[in-house]
């Protein structure tokens, strides 16, 4: 005993001290991470397995009235390489398993990626780990590029705005930019509808970077984009653009805009432009037609105005379909200036329907320059002239109506008949509306809703204003069906089977540099049909039309457009003749 | 002597239920981890089949893009419009109407204007999303495809053999 029984019993007791302490320091470890750092440590393990994803929102569809889609949201792809792993491939080939060089795989993406085999093979021989091979391809090259099953190759799906009819009101439209960021046209305008909120999602993955499906927690669900239905009727915008491309060739003018309204309701069916960008590449044509003149443009829009003139002083009891004007071809002002017509002639004995019908500026200046300037400016404002539509198009320009009290002696006649003021083409058209809808101006309507989870959350908000005596307004339409039974250009707006109102334009424009008017002209003819009971206005201007000194070159557009709407929307032939009123007296 | 002691079968028979004690916990153990190699394994092979799925979702979803993008082209106005003039379409600028009501016909029929000056132009509206046209050649080569024949014989219409003879317009 002694010595020898106290040695093991020692060491037992060292070795007890030595395993109480590492059981103790184990326990306390195993509190710290168990109870102390638990929350630290569950977040660097969470963010090691957890990985957060963007659910992307799809932007909403713009459809035409018809429900035919005008733009919608796809797919292209993005094709990209990483150049540090590039190697041959191995494929098996009706069971044999074959090795392809980089050259051949290189000779194989040109073929589909449309490019030149030099220039693949550079992008593959780089030394990152990041290349692109070729931005944006569709999604019938992106399943032949995944068929390779290159390993090497990877893609990224990147989400893109399709505009399947083109450059079909691609003008109203507008377009976005490649990030999908809208930059014109309705796309702009109405981007709080179209525009889907990202949601976020989170889950977890396994060693293999697979998703463990039990794990993903949406975080915040997306929400989608809205539906944005036009009035337009894509069809007829179609042949409404071709028209006016046409016109714009043939008479190498500057650009030609068309508009065609259903007078009852008031909603826009066509706003055409010639040259139209295509939103698929609005790069195809340079900048200044890539906006919508319809809305954006104003100018003077010369003796269409008349008809306007006309109804006023009819309405405020200064004319009637039988008043006698006799119009000189000139006609000198106490302050020095003239008045011209367009052409020389004997003074004649006209009536408001023979003065739009030769469109007299002497006549004109004689049946309602007396009516006070006041009264006039406000017809015009009820005309819905000096301001922007209720349209309210991105950038829409209000056109340049001056207060009466600003107005000079000339501005006060020439407003007569289209000159010291300027209009846009949608103010033009839609002021006929009201002669059209018995004398009621409904405000214009280009977009019939917004439609998001099947809810419509935006509907137009339609003001109507009467600003013309029903009586006043079926006498106008009366006269403006002179133009087209007698006038000589009028003449030339007819559509065989129905009874055509309109009247001709030819405004002289303003040189750029203030020297006065020039020799460019705007020409147009704005129309409705059938006359006794109007269904649709038809607008036409041709701007800056080489060598025209007249509007013979925006009838024959008119008569085009107009007999497609009235064959599109099966409008029955005009059955009675015209009013017997006169155009001249004795 | 040995240090060791061989038990006999009472003293045995007294130490088995503690072998017991040890045995249903090892063996409920190993079913345990058992079961859970398997859950792992139904797991794993759960995420793989839900991998491949959504690969053949995706490749589906390829799949209707690409169709809808190709009807998209074919169905815009750019190649019907081409499409109409290469098949020699005219449109009829004097249609009539019929007023079934009213018994009347209103408008004068007038063949549609043909002289190639009159038709309208090709298209002259751009479309750079236009991925796919309409084939015309096998149409234009067999007639018989697509094209409705229509025969009139003695004023009454004759639509096709198979169909009732469509009643004489009033």
């Amino acid at each position: 005993m002694g010595a020898h029984d106290a040695q093991p019993r020692n060491r037992l007791r060292i070795i007890a001290l030595l395993l109480s302490a590492v059981l103790g320091i184990v326990g306390f470890r195993l509190v710290e991470f168990q109870v102390v750092l638990a929350d630290d440590i569950n977040e660097i393990s969470d963010a090691k397995r957890e990985v957060q994803r963007t659910i992307e929102s799809q932007r909403g569809s713009i459809v035409d009235a018809n429900g035919e889609v005008l733009a919608r949201t796809i797919y292209r792809y993005d094709i990209n390489v990483a150049p540090n792993m590039v190697g041959p491939v191995f494929r098996d080939v009706e069971g044999v398993r074959i090795e392809l060089t980089v050259g051949e795989i290189a000779q194989e993406l040109a073929l589909i990626l449309d490019m030149d085999v030099n220039e693949v093979f550079q992008a593959l021989s780089g030394e990152g780990n990041y290349a692109n091979l070729k931005k944006r391809v569709n999604a019938s090259v992106f399943q032949q590029v995944e068929t390779l099953d290159i390993p090497w190759i990877f893609v990224d799906e990147i989400s893109y705005r399709l505009y399947p009819s083109g450059a079909v009101a691609g003008n109203l439209v507008g377009f976005v930019d490649v990030d999908g960021y809208p930059l014109a046209g309705l796309e702009r305008q109405y981007n709080t509808c179209l525009a889907g909120v990202d949601g976020q999602e989170t889950f977890e993955r396994s060693a293999q970077g697979m998703k463990i499906p039990s794990s993903a927690q949406t975080i915040k669900p997306p929400v989608e984009g809205g539906d944005l239905q036009l009035t337009i009727d894509s069809d007829l915008q179609y042949f409404t653009q071709q028209v006016l491309a046409d016109a714009v060739q043939s008479q190498n003018a500057e650009y030609a805009v068309g508009v065609v309204i259903e007078v009852e309701t008031g909603r826009l069916l066509v706003a055409a432009e010639a040259p139209s960008v295509d939103p698929n590449d609005p790069s195809l044509i340079p900048s200044e037609h890539r906006q919508s003149k319809i809305f954006q443009n104003s100018y003077e829009p010369g003796s269409v105005m008349k008809a306007i003139t006309t109804s006023i002083a009819v309405d405020t009891q200064n004319a009637n379909a039988y008043t006698q004007i006799i119009a000189e071809d000139s006609m000198s002002l106490p302050w020095g200036d003239t008045i011209d017509d367009s052409f020389d002639h004997d003074p004649r004995k006209l009536t408001p329907a023979g003065i739009l019908t030769i469109s007299s500026n002497v006549g004109i200046t004689k049946l309602a320059g007396e009516i006070d300037r006041n009264i006039r400016y406000d017809y015009l404002l009820d005309f819905g002239f000096g301001d922007q539509s209720a349209i309210n198009f991105e950038g829409e320009s209000s056109g340049l109506l001056r207060p009466a009290d600003e107005w000079d002696g000339m501005t006060n006649l020439t407003t007569l008949f289209g000159q010291g003021l300027a209009v846009t083409p949608i103010q033009m058209a839609y002021s006929y509306q009201a002669l059209a809808n018995d004398g009621v101006y409904l405000d214009p309507v280009l977009v019939e809703s917004c439609t998001r989870d099947g809810e419509s959350t935006m509907q137009p908000n339609q003001q109507s204003t009467r600003v013309l005596d029903q009586s006043t307004a079926r006498v106008t339409v009366d006269m403006m069906e002179k133009v087209v039974e007698r006038g000589g250009v009028g003449k030339t707006a007819q559509v065989p089977g129905y009874r055509v109102a309109g009247k001709t334009g030819t405004a002289q424009i303003q040189a750029d540099d203030g020297s006065g008017y020039g020799d460019e002209f705007a020409i147009s003819f704005i129309g409705m049909a059938p006359a006794e009971d109007p269904k649709y206005v038809v607008s036409v201007m041709v701007y800056k039309p080489e060598g025209a000194t007249n509007s013979a070159g925006a009838t024959p557009p008119f008569k085009s457009i107009m007999s497609q709407v009235l064959r599109h929307y099966r409008v029955p032939p005009s059955t009675t003749p015209s009013a017997n009123i006169p155009t001249e007296w004795e | 002597m040995s240090k060791f002691a061989f038990l006999n079968k009472g003293e045995a028979r007294a130490l088995r239920p503690k072998a017991m004690l040890i045995l249903i916990p090892t063996v409920g153990l190993a079913a345990v981890l058992v079961l859970q190699l398997m859950l792992s394994n139904a797991l794993a092979g759960g995420a793989h089949q839900l991998r491949d799925l959504k690969n053949e979702s995706e490749q589906l979803n390829t799949d209707v893009q690409i169709l809808s993008e190709e009807v998209d082209s074919l169905a815009s106005q750019q190649n019907l419009a081409e499409a109409a003039k290469q098949l020699g379409m005219v449109s009829n600028a004097n249609p009539v109407f019929l007023n079934l009501e009213s018994d009347r016909v209103y408008g004068e029929p007038q063949p549609a204007i043909s002289e190639e000056k009159l038709r309208v132009s090709g298209n002259l509206i751009s479309n750079t999303a236009m991925s796919t046209t309409t084939d015309l050649s096998t149409l234009v080569q067999n007639p018989s495809v697509g094209v409705a024949t229509a025969e009139i014989a003695g004023g009454e219409v004759i639509l096709s053999s198979a169909m009732i003879p469509a009643s004489p317009t009033r």
